[in-house]
């Protein structure tokens, strides 16, 4: 079957710096990729080549076997490529509500999107009345990813969930995330903190230096985290 | 931990919608950073056209033939054109470049801004 999401020798950047240097990355339908690495390593310009954001500077972007290179972030968006971002890109100075009502464009009724919403993370409802911005940092990224579910995404990209987070709700996080998996959902996951992902995530690569090093099931990347860390050899694939 | 659909499985009536609506998508094939290709192509324009002019003023120099010097002159009118057009070119691709720049440095400075003020109250 084709992949639903493919990268093939991937090289993005920022002006005339190339960050990605030859990405080769395969998502299957129904998988949760988890994309690995420290920082600096590529994987936030991964994910803004993904979501349309970023041209790339060479190599292809391939969704189902057709190539998507040059496609703008929205027109992306619409048809099902959802980004949530790193430090979660909500209103700080809008409500609870008044940021879902913000997703109503994408042509779903407020109603609707807010018991979604609420249903999935019923922290929100209580809270919907409060300011974004005052929210705690675990209850901003459920908002997030509640915006996010309503524009029914086929491919969700998530940027470290987990940043600045205490590691409990981190886990209950995942734990919405391995819901949206079960059912169906693909998700590419960029993460710097390996362990809180790696349960939930089919597959998982590491990224060094703008390429990935290893690939392989996840039980098999723990293993290979610290050398991939502290500078090991980037030849080793489990793929 | 997920299960993988198994490759035979067939999509979901929501991905088969995406993968018609990708099919849709309007692909430019678009290349980062365009405003590069332009402002070296109106920089290389730019010295083409000071070299065509000067050239055409040098043989102009040694002729006495009205046709050719009528050609010369022509010559050298399109040699400032291309002056003219590539110093324009590199001019506002430079600037594109620019502002683009100041932009997003702008709009990350902005959200860097938001986010303190947002955990000065927590």
């Amino acid at each position: 079957m084709t992949p639903l999401l493919e990268l093939r020798n991937l090289r993005a950047g920022y002006g005339t710096i190339d960050v990605l240097h030859g990405v080769d990355l395969v998502l299957e339908s129904g998988q949760v990729y988890a994309l690995l690495g420290p920082n600096g390593a590529g994987k936030t310009t991964t994910l803004a080549v993904c979501s349309g954001q970023i041209a790339p500077s060479a190599g292809q972007v391939l969704v189902y076997g057709r190539e998507i290179n040059g496609v703008t972030s929205d027109a992306l968006a619409r048809a099902g490529v959802c980004l949530v971002p790193e430090g979660r890109g909500i209103f700080p100075n809008l409500s609870v509500a008044e940021n879902l009502r913000m997703y109503t464009h994408v042509g779903i009724s407020f109603s609707e999107l807010s018991e979604r919403a609420f249903s999935q993370f019923p922290r929100l409802k209580e809270r919907r009345r409060q300011l974004a911005g005052t929210l705690s940092g675990g209850e901003q990224q459920m908002l997030a990813i509640s915006r996010a579910l309503a524009t029914r995404p086929a491919l969700l990209l998530l940027d470290e969930l987990s940043m600045g987070l205490a590691p409990i709700i981190v886990e209950e996080l995942y734990e919405r995330v391995a819901d949206l998996a079960r059912e169906g959902l693909s998700i590419l996951i960029v993460e710097q903190f390996a362990q809180a992902v790696l349960g939930v995530s089919t597959i998982a690569s590491i990224m060094l230096h703008g390429r990935i090093a290893y690939t392989g099931a996840p039980h098999q990347i723990a293993d290979d985290l610290a050398t991939a860390y502290l500078g090991g050899t980037t030849d080793v694939s489990h793929a | 931990m997920t299960d993988l659909q198994s490759s035979e499985e067939p999509l979901s009536p929501r991905l088969q919608q995406f993968q018609a609506e990708v099919e849709q998508l309007k692909v430019t094939g678009g290349r980062a950073n365009p405003e590069r290709t332009w402002a070296i192509i109106g920089g290389l324009a730019m010295v083409a056209g000071v070299v065509i002019t000067a050239l055409s003023w040098a043989l102009t120099q040694g002729t006495e033939s009205t046709l050719d010097f009528a050609s010369y002159n022509a010559m050298g009118n399109f040699g400032i054109a291309l002056t003219v057009a590539g110093t324009g070119l590199f001019l506002v691709m430079s600037l594109r470049r620019y502002f683009r720049y100041w932009l997003v440095r702008f709009i990350y400075e902005m959200r860097d801004q938001a986010d303190r003020v947002v955990s000065r109250d927590e």
